[in-house]
């Protein structure tokens, strides 16, 4: 039995870290891809915290609008002499702010309208779900203006933009799966065994819609990382001196003919980091899918 | 134990069900036969109160002595598990994908008693033991897709029964399964009814079936009862023209693997289909694929019971079969 020791190659261990291996290269490129934008993202706003180039706001007068490649300044200073880089890292800072709660607060409420809507009476389910197309139906940027007329321009008031309009984005996404799982057999053995609608909504709908759930999320967050930029660039969002990238992007306007490669900078961030969102949430799909992957996560 | 009075059940205005008089005495076993859309699993539906909500049931259901039609919601759910089980067609599709077998076979123990923790289990243990399920510790951890059809429905069976009801509906539960592993769960549920002394209600299309496990059974179509009885008796002598077209349609078993008795002869089959929802003739629905329809068949007969309480509702009685 002693001899049979040097052979190592299949041991349980082995197999199951071979399995995972496996598994993992079967996974979707682009669930790599938005990972990894994804995880520079967040890396970059967990360093802003302890780290940036140079302090917020800070005014480098004798360097206005250097040019990238500028010693001390990689990707130049804006008009006021402020480091690009510096005001990148803090715009992430702020579009993750918004986009988490926002994302969160209107993933949690829509979801449960959405689930609502499915359990409820087969009667008020039409009249409901229509009720929801409206909201849907809404000019999301027009309800921020009005929002912002009462508020006032600000992180508060572009956090409830983005709520409310993502609130019925979510609850219409969930209605159809939810009655979909609502109508299945073991929906019905449930019942049958003495189980009540909110139970069954609870513990057998919500778990098989999850997958859906954390693609929406992730489509979500994409959303809600533009809506932030593009209210505060239009001014109804967050106001100076915080730094954000859709101010940064509104600021370049004015330096289209002086620094017009300036406006590339908030913009490739923005296109990065909701592409990023985008293919995490496509990769998830794909990945989450029993019909169309072999993979791991289903 | 259970009697249909005037159930009917009504969805987008049509009649689906209409039940005079159906009754289940305690721990004998009732067949409800008929073939696809003749109602057979709404009637046993309704009873469960699992019908959709667009369904309007009137009449009773007197369960115990307890009129179930007159329950809301939340008593009816009292009811089901812990009163009624219900073991439903394909097991695949009764048991959720996502969660252990151990948890959905606790159901109804988590439901409607004090049980907690180990006992629960240990009870589940006992259950899948009952149901002749081997390793029930290693089983309660797997998931529904690790497990053959037929340990499946074992499974459900043990759900169903896990509170210990009075009475247990099988609505087809041998349908989805292979031949060979039928006989082990309709025996299974014979024993189960017999230690426990559970009423059983067995839906199912299969005349043969329906002989192998009960002592009672109820022809329907169209939603109607329309002969019900002892099984010898309406297998003996079937008084309804449908029942007779129905085991006329049997071939039967070769006698000493004889089948050449069988080359050359044509099975006898019901001309035409169940008509759909809204189309069924009027008086006698199953007037219009009958043979032996005379012009009395189109008002509605009214009940004739014989001895042992055999009931049929038709205008031609005999038990000839149809030619």
């Amino acid at each position: 039995m002693s001899d049979t020791s040097t052979i190592t190659a299949h041991t349980p261990e082995d197999v199951s870290v071979s399995r995972l291996r496996k598994r993992l290269r079967a996974l979707p490129i682009t669930l790599y891809l938005g990972g990894t934008l994804i995880s520079l993202f967040v890396f970059v706003v967990l360093v802003s915290f302890i780290w940036t180039p140079y302090p917020a706001n800070k005014l480098n007068l004798a360097n206005r609008m250097a040019p990238p490649g500028t010693p001390g300044f990689l990707l130049g200073t804006d008009r006021a002499g402020r480091d690009v880089i510096t005001e990148l890292m803090l715009g992430a800072r702020n579009s993750l702010y918004v986009s988490v709660v926002s994302t969160v607060v209107a993933m949690f409420v829509g979801t449960l309208i959405g689930l609502s809507i499915a359990g409820s009476n087969k009667m008020l389910q039409r009249p409901l779900t229509r009720l929801v197309d409206t909201g849907l139906a809404l000019p999301g940027i027009l309800t921020a203006m009005v929002i912002a007329a009462k508020l006032g321009a600000g992180n508060t008031t572009a956090t409830i933009a983005i709520i409310a309009w993502q609130i019925p984005v979510a609850a219409r996404v969930t209605i159809g799966p939810a009655r979909q799982i609502l109508a299945l057999d073991y929906v019905e053995a449930a019942y049958s065994y003495g189980r009540k609608k909110p139970y069954v909504i609870r513990h057998h709908v919500l778990p098989n819609i999850s997958p859906l759930l954390i693609v929406l999320g992730s489509v979500m967050f994409a959303a809600a990382i533009l809506i932030e930029a593009a209210l505060a660039f239009l001014g109804v969002g967050v106001q100076p001196p915080t730094s954000s990238w859709g101010r940064f992007l509104n600021e370049t306007q004015s330096l289209l003919e002086a620094a017009p490669y300036l406006m590339f900078f908030p913009g490739i961030a923005i296109v990065l980091t909701t592409l990023g969102f985008n293919l995490l949430g496509d990769g998830l799909r794909t990945a989450l899918d029993p019909q169309q992957s072999r993979s791991g996560l289903a | 134990m259970l009697q249909l009075r005037d159930v009917r059940v009504v969805i987008d205005g049509h009649e689906i069900i209409r039940i005079d008089e159906l009754d289940l005495a305690p721990g004998s076993r009732l067949g409800l036969v008929g073939e696809s859309g003749s109602g057979k699993t709404m009637t046993a539906k309704a009873i469960a109160g699992l019908l959709p909500d667009e369904s309007k049931v009137s009449g009773s259901v007197i369960f115990e002595g307890q009129d179930l039609l007159t329950l809301n919601d939340r008593e009816m759910s009292k009811v089901r598990g812990k009163r009624i089980g219900f073991v439903f067609q394909d097991p695949a599709r009764s048991l959720n994908p996502m969660m252990r077998i151990g948890k959905q076979v606790s159901e109804a123990i988590r439901i409607h008693s004090d049980l907690k923790g180990d006992a629960v289990t240990a009870k589940v243990i006992d259950l899948l033991h009952q149901v002749q399920l081997p390793e029930p510790e290693t089983l309660l951890r797997r998931y529904p897709h690790q497990l053959s059809g037929g340990q499946q429905q074992r499974v459900m069976i043990a759900a169903a029964i896990a509170a210990d009801p009075d009475l247990l509906i099988a609505d087809e539960p041998t349908t989805a399964l292979d031949v060979t592993v039928q006989e082990e769960i309709l025996r299974l549920l014979i024993s189960l009814s017999e230690e426990r002394k559970m009423s059983l209600m067995f839906v199912s299309h299969d005349l043969g079936v329906i002989r192998f496990v009960c002592d009672r059974v109820a022809v329907i179509y169209g939603g109607n009862i329309v002969e019900s009885g002892r099984i010898e008796d309406v297998v003996a002598h079937p008084m309804h023209r449908y029942t007779a077209a129905l085991l006329a349609a049997n071939p039967g078993m070769p006698k000493d693997d004889n089948f050449s008795a069988f080359i050359g002869k044509r099975l006898q089959t019901i001309t035409g289909s169940v008509p759909a929802v809204g189309k069924f003739p009027s008086g006698c629905r199953f007037r219009n694929r009958c043979l032996s329809a005379t012009d009395a068949c189109s008002t509605m007969p009214s009940p004739i019971t014989t001895g042992n309480d055999h009931r049929y509702l038709c205008w031609n009685p005999g038990d000839r079969g149809q030619s």
